[in-house]
C-alpha cells in the first residue's frame, strides 16, 4: 500500500498536474461564487477539453473545481447573501448578518479556513478508511437514506427561518413542485398538464438559478444606485487567527463528520450535511441564541461540512462506482471515457491512480486555502460593485447557466417563474431556501422511501429498524426539542414574576 | 444591337459559369463540426457512448463532434429536439433503446418514424443477477426457489416503465413464477442494492454488474439475449432466455440517429464514416473497456430491430401490466 501511495504522490506532484489543481482551484472558485454557474456544469464544459490529456491530470482538474466550488459559494453568501451554490445556503444565514455589522473579511476569513480543514480532515479518513466506510455505506437501506434526507429536510424548516411554521410551508412547497413530472416508481405523469417539457420535471438547477439569484435581484434592486456599499467596503480579507479557529473546534470537527459520513451515502450531499452541523453546532454552543445573527460557529459549521462532502462523496465513486451527487456522476462518466472503470476492482486495477486522486483532493484543499485568501479582494471588489452593475451581470450569468443545464429555454422560462415566485414568498417572510431543499430533498425522500415500503412490504418498521436511521431520528428528534425549548422558554420566564 | 447582344452573351456566359462552378465547388459533407444531443446528463451510459463516438470523429467524419446534453423526460426532451432540428446532416442524436419503452409508456408527440436511423453501434444484453449471498447459485434454482415462495423474492428493476421491468413480467409469465417486483429509479441506485443485499435479485444491463461478478461479490444467472458482444470471461457458461425457452428477446441497443428527411447521401456518408469507426482498434479498446465489443448494425435493420421491439414490448404491456 505504501508503495503505491508514493507512487501516486510522485505522479501528482509534477509540474503539469500541480497546474491542473491551481487551474481547478481558480475556476472552482470562480464557479461557486457566481451565483448561476454550477460545479457539474463546469466539469461537463471540461471533459471534451480533457481527451488528449492522461486520465490523472484530467481528473485533477475536476477535482479541484468540484472541491473548490462549494468553497466559492460562501463568498457570495456573505457578502451579497445569494448563495453560489446550495451548498452554501445555510452559511448565508449566520454570514450574511456578519457582513452586515462589518465582520465580513472575519466570516470570510473563517469560512476559508474551515473549508480548508473539512476538506483535508475528509481526505485523511479517505486514504485511511476507504474500505471501511464503503463497506458501511454500501449498508445504508434506502429506509436510511429516507431518513437521512427528511432529518435534513425537518431541520432545514426549523433553522431556515425565523418562523418554523414558515419554514414548514415554504419546504412543503419544494416537495410539491418536485412531484412535478413522471413518478419514480410508477413512471407515470404527475401535475404536467399534458405538457413534454413538465414530464422531466422541475429540474432544481433552473429553478435554483431562480430562487436564489433572480429572486435575490428582484428583491435587492431597490438597493441599485443607493451608495449601500458598507456591508462589502468594511470588508478587509482577515485571516483568523489560529488559537481563536482552535478554540472553535466543536465547529469544524462537528462540520467535518457530518459532512464526511453523509457524503459518502449515496444521493444526499452537502444539502442535508451543513443543516445538521449547523443545528448541532448550534445546539451545543454556550450561547445559541446568537445563531442567526451573525454567530462564526454558523458559518464554521457548514463551511466546514460542505467540504468535507467532497470527500466522502469520492469514496462511493471510486470504490462502488456510485456517484454521490450531480458532479461525482460526471466525473464518474470521464473516468469510463478515459477507459477506467470505477467500482470494485478499480483500487485493485488502479491502485496509484485512485491514491492520485485523493492526494490531488488533498493538494486542492492547500491550494485552495492560498487562492482563496489571496482572492478574497478581488471578490470583495467584484461584489462591492455598484448593483447596478452587478446585477446584470449576474443575471446575464444565471441566464446563462439556467439554459445550459438542458439546452433549452424552457430551463430559463423555470428560472425566471421561480425568481418571481420566490420574490413574492419573501417579501411575506417565507424562506426561500427551504424550498429549495424541497426541491432537492424531495425526490431523494420519495424515492427511497417507497422503495422500502415495497422492499418490507409495507411495514413503516423499516424506518426505524437499523441503527443509523434510529440514531439520525434521534438526533433529529432532540434538536428539534431543544429548538420548540428555546422558542419557548422567553415565554416562561415571563410567567415568573407573576407568581 | 450588337452591343446589347454581347451583353446577354457575356451575362449567360457568366451564369453558365456560375452554375457550373457551384456544381463543382459544392463542398462535400461535412464541412462544418456536428452535433450530437444526448438525451441523457452527462456522465450516463449514453452520455460515455456519444464521448467516445466523438473522441474518433474528425478521423472517420472529417469534422469534430460535439456533444451536448439535454435531458428530461426520460430521454424525450431530447430525442424530440432532435425530431425538430434542421434535417441537414449536422444534428444527430446518440439513441438508446429506452426510447422504445419510452414510446410504448407514454404519449409523446413523436415516433421511430420521426428520424433516420444511422445506425447501430453497440449492443448489449440485459441479464439477472443476484448477490453471492443469496442461496441459489443458479437459474434453475432461483426458479425453484421462487415456486416456493410466490411473492417474497425481491426482484428489482431499474426503471418502473422501461424494458427490464417488462423483462421481469414476461420472466415471471412464461415460467408461471411472482416475485416482489421493486421499481428503482435507474441502474446506479439498483446496483447499490444488489451490492448491499437489500434486494434478492436485479434485472440490469450495465456492464458495471460484470466487475462484481468477477469479485466475487454478485452472480449472474440468465441473459435476456446473446451474451456474444459482452466482455466477461465467463459468458459461454450464462445460459440465455432462448435456452429456457422464453419466447422474447431483450437487449439494450445504442445507435446514432438524424432527423427525418436527412439526405441520402448524408446518411450514407455518415453511415460509412461510423462503420469505419467501429473497425478502429483503438474504438474498439474504448468500448470494450466499458464492457462491449461495438459491431456495426446499418440503418435498414436497424429500423427492424427497434420496429420489431416496439411491437413486442406493445405486447407485453398490453398482456401483463395490469
Amino acid at each position: 500500500m505504501l508503495g503505491n501511495f508514493v507512487a501516486a504522490f510522485m505522479q501528482v506532484v509534477t509540474p503539469l498536474n500541480l497546474l491542473m489543481v491551481a487551474m481547478g482551484v481558480s475556476l472552482g472558485l470562480l464557479v461557486g461564487a457566481l451565483p448561476g454557474l454550477s460545479s457539474p456544469m463546469a466539469i461537463a464544459v471540461l471533459i471534451p477539453l480533457t481527451y488528449g490529456m492522461d486520465a490523472l491530470p484530467a481528473l485533477i482538474a475536476m477535482v479541484g473545481i468540484y472541491l473548490a466550488t462549494k468553497t466559492g459559494g460562501a463568498f457570495s453568501a456573505i457578502l451579497i447573501r445569494t448563495p453560489g451554490t446550495p451548498a452554501a445556503a445555510c452559511t448565508a444565514i449566520d454570514g450574511y448578518p456578519l457582513a452586515e455589522q462589518g465582520r465580513g473579511g472575519e466570516a470570510l476569513g473563517y469560512a476559508i479556513m474551515s473549508s480548508t480543514v473539512g476538506g483535508f480532515f475528509a481526505c485523511l479518513v479517505g486514504m485511511v478508511a476507504t474500505p471501511l466506510i464503503s463497506k458501511i455505506a454500501i449498508k445504508a437501506t434506502n429506509a436510511d437514506i429516507a431518513v437521512v434526507a427528511a432529518v435534513g429536510l425537518i431541520l432545514v424548516s426549523a433553522l431556515g427561518s425565523k418562523s418554523m411554521i414558515k419554514g414548514l410551508i415554504a419546504v412543503m412547497l419544494g416537495l410539491l413542485v418536485s412531484t412535478i413530472g413522471m413518478d419514480p416508481i410508477s413512471g407515470m405523469a404527475r401535475l404536467t398538464f399534458g405538457s413534454m417539457h413538465l414530464l422531466g420535471g422541475i429540474s432544481f438547477v433552473p429553478a435554483m438559478i431562480g430562487l436564489f439569484a433572480f429572486t435575490v435581484i428582484f428583491s435587492d434592486m431597490d438597493m441599485i444606485g443607493q451608495k449601500n456599499n458598507e456591508v462589502i467596503t468594511k470588508v478587509k480579507p482577515q485571516m483568523p487567527k489560529v488559537r481563536e479557529f482552535l478554540s472553535r473546534w466543536r465547529a469544524w470537527v462537528i462540520g467535518s463528520l457530518y459532512g464526511i459520513f453523509i457524503g459518502t451515502v449515496p444521493g444526499v450531499g452537502a444539502e442535508s450535511s451543513t443543516w445538521m452541523a449547523y443545528s448541532t453546532v448550534k445546539r451545543q454552543s454556550k450561547h445559541p441564541e446568537n445563531f442567526g445573527k451573525g454567530e462564526l460557529d454558523g458559518v464554521i459549521a457548514p463551511e466546514a461540512s460542505n467540504n468535507a462532502v467532497t470527500g466522502g462523496a469520492l469514496i462511493p465513486m471510486l470504490t462502488l462506482g456510485i456517484p454521490g451527487d450531480a458532479s461525482t456522476a460526471i466525473m464518474l462518466g470521464a473516468l469510463m471515457v478515459h477507459g477506467l472503470r470505477p467500482g470494485p476492482l478499480f483500487f485493485k486495477n488502479s491502485p496509484t491512480l485512485f491514491y492520485g486522486i485523493l492526494i490531488a483532493l488533498l493538494l486542492a484543499n492547500v491550494f485552495q486555502l492560498f487562492i482563496a485568501l489571496g482572492s478574497i479582494g478581488f471578490f470583495v471588489k467584484f461584489f462591492r460593485q455598484d448593483r447596478s452593475w452587478l446585477f446584470p451581470i449576474i443575471m446575464v450569468l444565471a441566464t446563462i447557466g439556467a439554459y445550459a443545464t438542458t439546452n433549452s429555454m424552457f430551463s430559463v422560462y423555470v428560472a425566471l417563474v421561480f425568481g418571481v415566485i420566490g420574490f413574492i414568498l419573501e417579501r411575506f417572510g417565507f424562506p426561500v431556501a427551504c424550498i429549495v431543499m424541497g426541491l432537492i430533498l424531495g425526490p431523494v425522500i420519495e424515492e427511497n422511501m417507497r422503495l422500502a415500503l415495497i422492499l418490507s412490504h409495507g411495514k413503516w418498521s423499516a424506518f426505524v429498524s437499523s441503527w443509523f436511521s434510529r440514531v439520525c431520528l434521534l438526533i433529529a428528534i432532540c434538536l428539534i426539542i431543544s429548538e420548540i425549548v428555546t422558542a419557548f422558554r422567553p415565554l416562561f420566564k415571563k410567567e415568573q414574576p407573576c407568581k | 444591337m450588337l452591343k446589347s447582344k454581347r451583353v446577354v452573351f457575356v451575362l449567360a456566359i457568366l451564369l453558365l459559369v456560375g452554375v457550373v462552378s457551384m456544381g463543382i465547388a459544392a463542398p462535400k459533407y461535412p464541412t462544418k463540426p456536428i452535433t450530437m444531443i444526448v438525451p441523457f446528463p452527462a456522465g450516463g451510459g449514453v452520455d460515455v457512448f456519444a464521448r467516445l463516438l466523438a473522441a474518433d470523429a474528425q478521423t472517420y467524419l472529417g469534422q469534430p463532434i460535439a456533444v451536448i446534453n439535454v435531458e428530461g423526460s426520460g430521454g424525450a426532451t431530447g430525442a424530440y429536439q432532435c425530431v425538430r432540428a434542421k434535417a441537414d446532416g449536422y444534428t444527430l442524436m446518440a439513441i438508446d433503446s429506452s426510447l422504445t419503452t419510452l414510446l410504448v409508456f407514454q404519449s409523446l408527440p413523436f415516433d421511430y418514424d420521426s428520424f433516420e436511423p444511422i445506425g447501430m453501434v453497440v449492443q448489449c444484453p440485459t441479464w439477472i443477477v443476484t448477490p453471492a449471498d443469496r442461496p441459489w447459485k443458479t437459474i434453475e434454482e432461483l426458479i425453484a426457489a421462487a415456486k416456493e415462495q410466490p411473492g417474497k423474492i425481491s426482484m428489482g428493476v431499474a426503471g418502473s416503465s422501461g424494458s427490464q421491468f417488462l423483462m421481469s413480467l414476461a420472466f415471471e409469465h412464461a415460467l408461471d413464477l411472482d416475485f416482489n417486483i421493486i421499481p428503482y429509479s435507474g441502474g446506479a441506485p439498483l446496483i447499490t442494492a444488489l451490492v448491499g443485499g437489500h434486494v434478492d435479485t436485479g434485472v440490469i444491463h450495465s456492464p458495471m454488474c460484470l466487475d462484481y461478478v468477477e469479485e466475487g461479490t454478485m452472480r449472474i444467472l440468465v441473459a435476456g439475449d446473446s451474451m456474444e458482444p459482452v466482455m466477461y470471461k465467463g459468458k459461454d457458461t450464462v445460459p440465455t432466455f432462448a435456452d429456457l425457452g422464453i419466447p422474447y428477446r431483450f437487449s439494450v441497443y445504442r445507435g446514432i440517429f438524424a432527423p427525418k428527411g436527412t439526405p441520402k447521401e448524408v446518411v450514407e456518408a455518415l453511415g460509412a464514416g461510423f462503420e469505419k469507426m467501429t473497425k478502429d482498434p483503438k474504438f474498439i479498446k474504448a468500448n470494450q473497456d466499458t464492457g462491449v465489443t461495438p459491431t456495426w448494425v446499418g440503418p435498414e435493420e436497424f429500423r427492424k430491430i427497434l420496429d420489431s421491439d416496439l411491437e413486442t414490448y406493445q405486447k407485453i404491456k398490453k398482456e401483463l401490466v395490469k
